[in-house]
């Protein structure tokens, strides 16, 4: 079964032994497009011969990747210590680009031993380290094909008595008492301690992100390295592309989780994108929007004549004083974007078209966004009102980016 | 359909319109242009659709996906990230436009903006996406630029008869129902293109 299973490409002669075990083999791409190794624990080597570097050394490790072990059945069972030094002899690189290790089958006392083991070495490891107790489970977190899954390793996962549950996936349950994100700005207000007469009257999340961005933004991970050498790098607002290109949403999520947790983060040690993308996600998810679609037509309407623009838009707000206070703030920044428009090449026109979806909605779902269940008429008549709705809330957002001290 | 900035409208604006702008302008919700195009000796209409790549506006183009015949996915070969997701796009699409036979359905890959500096490209091999495609059910891929009018032409060429196939597929399929039909002028005929 093994033989339709594509080995290591080996350019020297102790790459073609290592390949000969057929211990690691590629087994297609993850959800997020990462290839996925398989390392099988019956075909183990004896660690004291074999250099585990050698053992990953595929081009595909250059790169970011996802590792399943299969731990049982073993020809002969490595002890914790075997498994915790071949994770040690790895290159920091290997390291890196692992971005998920699931291990099957693995006993419970190897477990315990195991995750004591790695809070001592590696925190950070830790959290990319998920223990799978069937090959049922494993499958709702990473799809591999039946055929790369070895004989030995499907028998041994029928012998096992009863359905138990995935362990070691406390990390995904989602802690409803958010610090920072899908709550109302008063709560945020309460709960921070500010109120309507503190300046700025936002939320510490909105201010970090900001501060973030206008100071130390830098263009990216390897830019950083190099900043101290060049302290002339253009910061976080000259980046092309700020607010239009996307960050990993692996790690968008990791931060946007730790802000909700109220834990501290350092941006530095994210991309700019990061920081860009939380700011709109923020406003995104913030239960009332900033501006409702009505309020959104009706000052539209008055983009040409702006005295009343300005008068409309304030009263427009009096029953919303944080919104208000919110949205006057990241107007003023927004601007600020502008200033940067010949490097970062965004205009008031693409930051509006950027930020409109995420600051205007209807406060109630009135268009049902999700088609799959619609007629493909329904869903064309839904998605041209929703069209019709943002291009004018982009050519009123354009005009409030452009005009924003004349305007609050 | 792919990210932001990986240059979506400049390979539609490139191959239909012959040009190429600098300008940087983030798309709205969705846009489309046609285009008349010579497949095996029929003239027929290809309608391009170019969807945003801003997230919110995504959501938009489950409405578009659907009656597409060829779906064609876009990453920046300078941009890691862009093409970590293609995987996600490819997926995503295949459920919502829930086409008759997923396993047969036209996709194409193209790697855009080869034509950046040698220095600074090439953060994604091309060996990595062509492994993908393969493991996709080898979906043609091209290494493109909007910018240099590099492949454009053939990877829209592609697009058009791959399109064109499984319209032709379909349209079979409906013949057998419907005995009467006379009219066997198969020229001028539409059919999507989804350049999301």
């Amino acid at each position: 079964m093994l033989r339709s299973i594509t080995p290591l490409p080996t350019n020297s002669p102790e790459y073609k032994g290592i390949a000969e075990l057929n211990l690691i083999y590629e087994a297609g791409l993850d959800r997020d497009s990462r290839p996925i190794l398989i390392l099988s624990a019956h075909r183990l080597p004896d660690p004291s011969v074999i250099n585990y570097d050698l053992i990953l050394a595929n081009e595909f490790v250059e790169s970011d990747y996802t590792l399943v072990f299969f731990s049982a059945p073993a020809n002969y069972r490595p002890s914790w210590w075997w498994l915790l030094k071949a994770y040690r002899a790895l290159d920091r690189r290997y390291k890196k680009n692992l971005k998920a290790l699931y291990v099957l089958h693995l006993t419970r006392s190897y477990r315990i031993i195991f995750d004591l083991a790695n809070r001592v070495t590696s925190p950070k490891f830790a959290k990319k380290l998920h223990y799978i107790s069937r090959l049922e489970d494993l499958k709702q977190l990473v799809s591999l094909p039946a055929t790369l899954i070895p004989d030995a390793v499907s028998t041994y996962d029928k012998s096992i008595p009863g359905a138990r549950l995935v362990a070691g996936l406390e990390t995904m349950v989602v802690d409803t008492s958010s610090h920072a994100f899908g709550r109302t700005l008063s709560d945020l207000a309460g709960m921070e301690g500010w109120d309507l007469a503190t300046e700025p009257a936002v939320p510490s999340v909105v201010r970090q992100l900001v501060e973030h961005l206008v100071a130390h933004g830098k263009k990216s991970k390897r830019d950083t390295n190099i900043a101290h050498l060049f302290p002339f790098l253009p910061a976080g607002l000259d980046k092309e592309g700020l607010f239009r290109k996307s960050p990993s949403s692996e790690e968008l999520n990791e931060v946007k989780a730790q802000l909700n947790h109220g834990q501290p983060v350092d941006f530095n040690l994210h991309d700019v994108d990061v920081a860009a993308a939380l700011l709109k996600v923020f406003c995104r998810d913030l239960p009332t929007p900033v501006f409702s679609v009505d309020q959104s037509l009706t000052l539209c309407s008055l983009v040409q004549v702006k005295e009343q623009l300005g008068q409309q838009l304030a009263a427009s707000f009096e029953e919303k004083p944080f919104e208000w206070r919110l949205l006057c703030y990241l107007l003023k920044f927004l601007h600020q974007v502008t200033d940067h428009a010949e490097t970062n090449r965004m205009t008031a026109h693409n930051l509006a078209v950027v930020f409109a979806p995420n600051l205007i909605r209807a406060e109630q779902n009135t268009i049902n966004l999700d088609t799959a269940m619609a007629s493909q008429e329904v869903a064309m008549a839904s998605a041209t009102l929703y069209l019709k709705q943002m291009n004018q809330g982009i050519s009123l957002l354009q005009v409030l980016i452009t005009d924003c001290h004349d305007l609050t | 359909m792919r990210d932001s900035g990986v240059g979506k409208t400049s390979l539609m604006n490139q191959y239909v319109n012959k040009k190429f702008s600098s300008a940087y302008k983030a798309t709205i919700g969705a846009d489309f242009l046609t285009k008349e195009v010579m497949v095996d000796d029929k003239l027929v209409t290809m309608q391009i659709w170019d969807t945003a790549g801003q997230e919110r506006f995504q959501s938009l183009g489950v409405a578009f996906y659907r009656g597409a015949d060829c779906c064609v996915l876009v990453y920046d070969v300078n941009n890691n990230k862009s093409y970590e997701s293609l995987g996600q796009w490819h997926d995503e699409f295949l459920v919502q436009a829930s086409p008759r036979d997923p396993d047969n359905f036209p996709f194409v890959v193209l790697g855009n903006k080869v034509d950046v500096d040698e220095s600074k490209r090439m953060q994604v091999s091309q060996k990595r996406a062509m492994a993908f495609c393969q493991a996709k059910g080898n979906i043609p891929y091209f290494e493109t630029s909007a910018k240099e009018a590099i492949n454009v032409e053939q990877a829209f060429q592609t697009i058009a008869k791959n399109a064109l196939q499984q319209e032709t597929d379909v349209e079979l399929y409906s013949d057998f129902n419907d005995p009467i039909r006379i009219d066997n002028d198969h020229s001028n005929k539409d059919f999507n293109g989804c350049a999301c």
